[in-house]
């Protein structure tokens, strides 16, 4: 009976101390890297490497599609081999496997080399139908470019740091060029390939003689990839689809919509804003009739009028409108209100954060109705998304031209990490482009600590770094 | 022949455990219930005050209940929204004649003559902004449809707020 007991209460109290443990996820502490670095100062004249490669006079795209048309499809498998490969120590790469993909895949590679060396890139996409189109170049690119990533890593374990630098130089071009398709899903897939890169570029100035690459980072283009010109042209194809949908709405009303207007428009936005669900949601099984559509609106207005309220309309104002009329009210003010928010692009992402962060501008752009909100969001996401997914590459990049900011000073100071970054006087050092401060850094014995901060849990990280004997 | 030889056989067998004899257990079983009661209601040897351990049973059962009832009523009390409500959706198949549902007291669905063309690349720019591009498909082989390997809760499970720190 003791023993029982003895076993159900240890049961309860693991259990609970589970669940407690379960909570602890919500912060997660930052990913920590543990790094070796080999002083080295940079070698005269101060550009002896580029990350982006000589440009010859030509068209990138056409080079592209061969590359993309000889790769072909079903190719699951390998990338999920490569991606695992990627992550593996160096002294455990499997470099024959790899040299062994990396010569069937031979030819697009040769081609991605030429296409990444051309000047112009002009995907030349069908503006008007540009929320409407499939782009599987897009898509596509991230194959060639793991590729790349997996060539790069097979140079530097093999000592070869020339290759290494040569191979990084077509990624990061590659990533410029995919970006340069005035579409947010190319802009992304751009940040994400010249991610990829400088997840190796943090390997390769890690290594035994591996050059100075502190200028060659600090020649960068700053932001690498600009997304506000592809955000800029999906508002501007956007708004083409309202003048179609909605051909009596004013352009001054698209800015400034009166409450007095909107009993007019109701009846002419309803089936516009069906039209737009529809858009949105190919995959909707059973196809969403006009009705339903209609209902689900009808069953936002309450929410409608309590966003309108927080925003600061008049009580009486609110409530006299139809449930149709609210609805259309919160959803052009969402509307125009990320509108006006895209100026934030401007700015560095901390000015950004600051003021995208305060309530007032949540409040103007969300609407606690999660079918209105998912279809403004669909539609128009807001300016922080971007925001935060252009900062998080710049961030690893800014880590990596910091580690070689501290290697320089090491080989300059007898081997010696700095006590703090502010020591470092030989050549600037990055701030964190996430706080727009200094990273944070101190010396604990023989180990720098450099943590990133500012973004997301899953985002932070804690570099130990030490100097090689 | 054969019979005779297992009676043999068998007339052996049982002399051998005719020969057998009851061999006691050395246990008392008056004396073993005797004890048993004995020790039932045999008091403790120290007195109430002094003692620490006398409540430990209960308290720790109490404790035990009430750390049951506390993550009960978390549960119950969690704001958090543990589950969505909404109309089902699956991904669409290579087929695109799949039987449409009709729900009662709802006109059947009907395919508007007018509407823009279907796109998937708003909703790919969402999982590509919302959960990173490694969330997006790969392209598996010219055929597929840009819809396959894309699941409704890629689609719409997703926070309604933006937190930049969540």
């Amino acid at each position: 009976m003791k023993r029982s007991a003895i076993i159900l209460l240890s049961l309860t109290w693991l259990l609970a101390l589970e669940a407690a443990a379960e909570e602890v996820p919500s912060s997660p502490a930052p990913q920590q890297i543990e790094l070796t670095i080999y002083p080295e100062t940079p070698t005269e004249p101060a550009f002896p490497y580029r990350l982006l490669p000589e440009q010859t006079d030509g068209n990138a795209v056409g080079v592209y599609t061969k590359a993309l048309m000889i790769l072909g499809f079903s190719r699951r498998e390998i990338s999920e081999k490569i991606d695992n490969w990627l992550k593996t120590p160096l002294d455990e790469f499997p470099r024959d496997e790899a040299r062994e993909i990396l010569t069937k895949y031979r030819e697009v590679l040769e081609y991605i080399d030429i296409a990444a060396r051309r000047s112009q890139c002009h995907w030349d996409p069908p503006m008007d139908k540009i929320l409407m189109m499939y782009a599987p170049e897009i898509q596509g690119a991230r194959f060639p470019a793991r590729l790349i990533a997996l060539r790069t890593r097979l140079h530097i374990a093999e000592g070869n740091y020339e290759e290494a630098l040569a191979s990084l130089a077509t990624g990061y071009s590659m990533a410029q060029q995919i970006a340069e398709q005035p579409l947010i899903v190319g802009g992304l897939v751009g940040t994400a390939i010249a991610e990829i890169m400088t997840i190796q570029l943090e390997t390769l100035v890690t290594q035994p003689g591996a050059p100075s690459l502190y200028w060659a980072i600090t020649a960068m283009p700053e932001p690498f990839i600009e997304l506000k010109r592809s955000v800029y042209a999906e508002a501007a194809a956007f708004d083409q689809v309202l003048d179609e949908m909605l051909p009596e709405l004013q352009p001054s009303q698209r800015d400034q919509l009166a409450a007095s207007e909107l009993s007019g428009l109701v009846p002419k936005i309803e089936p516009a804003l069906y039209e737009l669900y529809q858009l949105f949601e190919p995959y909707r099984q059973p196809k969403l009739s006009k009705e339903e559509a209609f209902d689900l609106l009808q069953k936002a207005a309450p929410q409608a009028k309590k966003d309108l309220l927080a925003r600061g309309h008049k009580k009486d104002e609110v409530e006299s409108l139809k449930p149709g009329e609210a609805v259309v009210w919160d959803l052009f003010e969402m509307y125009r209100a990320r509108r006006k928010q895209l100026k934030w692009l401007h700015v560095s992402y901390w000015q950004a954060r600051e003021a995208l962060e305060r309530p007032e501008a949540v409040a103007a752009r969300s609407s606690k109705s999660g079918e209105l909100t998912s279809l403004v969001d669909a539609l128009f996401p807001p300016a922080e998304i971007y925001c935060y997914s252009q900062v998080v590459r710049q961030q690893r990049l800014a880590v990596v031209r910091c580690l070689e900011a501290i290697r320089l000073h090491a080989a300059l100071n007898g081997g010696r990490l700095p006590a703090k970054l502010e020591a470092i006087e030989e050549v600037p050092v990055p701030i964190n482009p996430a706080t727009g401060t200094a990273f944070p850094y101190r010396l604990d014995g023989d180990v720098a600590i450099l943590q990133t901060e500012g973004l997301k849990p899953e985002h932070q990280r804690q570099y130990r770094i030490r100097v090689a004997d | 022949m054969a019979e005779e030889h297992l009676d043999k056989g068998l007339n052996e067998m049982a002399k051998a455990l005719a020969s057998l004899q009851w061999k006691t257990s050395g246990i008392d079983r008056d004396r073993t219930m005797y004890l048993a009661g004995q020790a039932s209601a045999r008091r403790p040897q120290v007195g109430f005050r002094s003692s620490p351990t006398r409540f430990a049973w209960p308290l720790a059962t109490a404790a035990s209940i009430l750390l049951a009832v506390t993550m009960g009523a978390t549960l119950l009390l969690d704001d958090k929204p543990q589950t969505v409500e909404r109309i089902v959706y699956v991904p669409a198949s290579g087929s695109h004649e799949s039987p449409v549902e009709t729900r009662p007291g709802v006109s059947s669905p009907e395919e508007p003559t007018d509407s823009l063309p279907r796109s998937d690349y708003l909703v790919r720019r969402w999982i590509a902004l919302t959960q990173g591009v490694d969330a997006l498909p790969e392209i598996e082989d010219s055929a597929s449809s840009p819809a396959e390997g894309v699941s409704p809760e890629q689609i719409y499970s997703r926070p309604a707020d933006f937190d930049f720190n969540s």
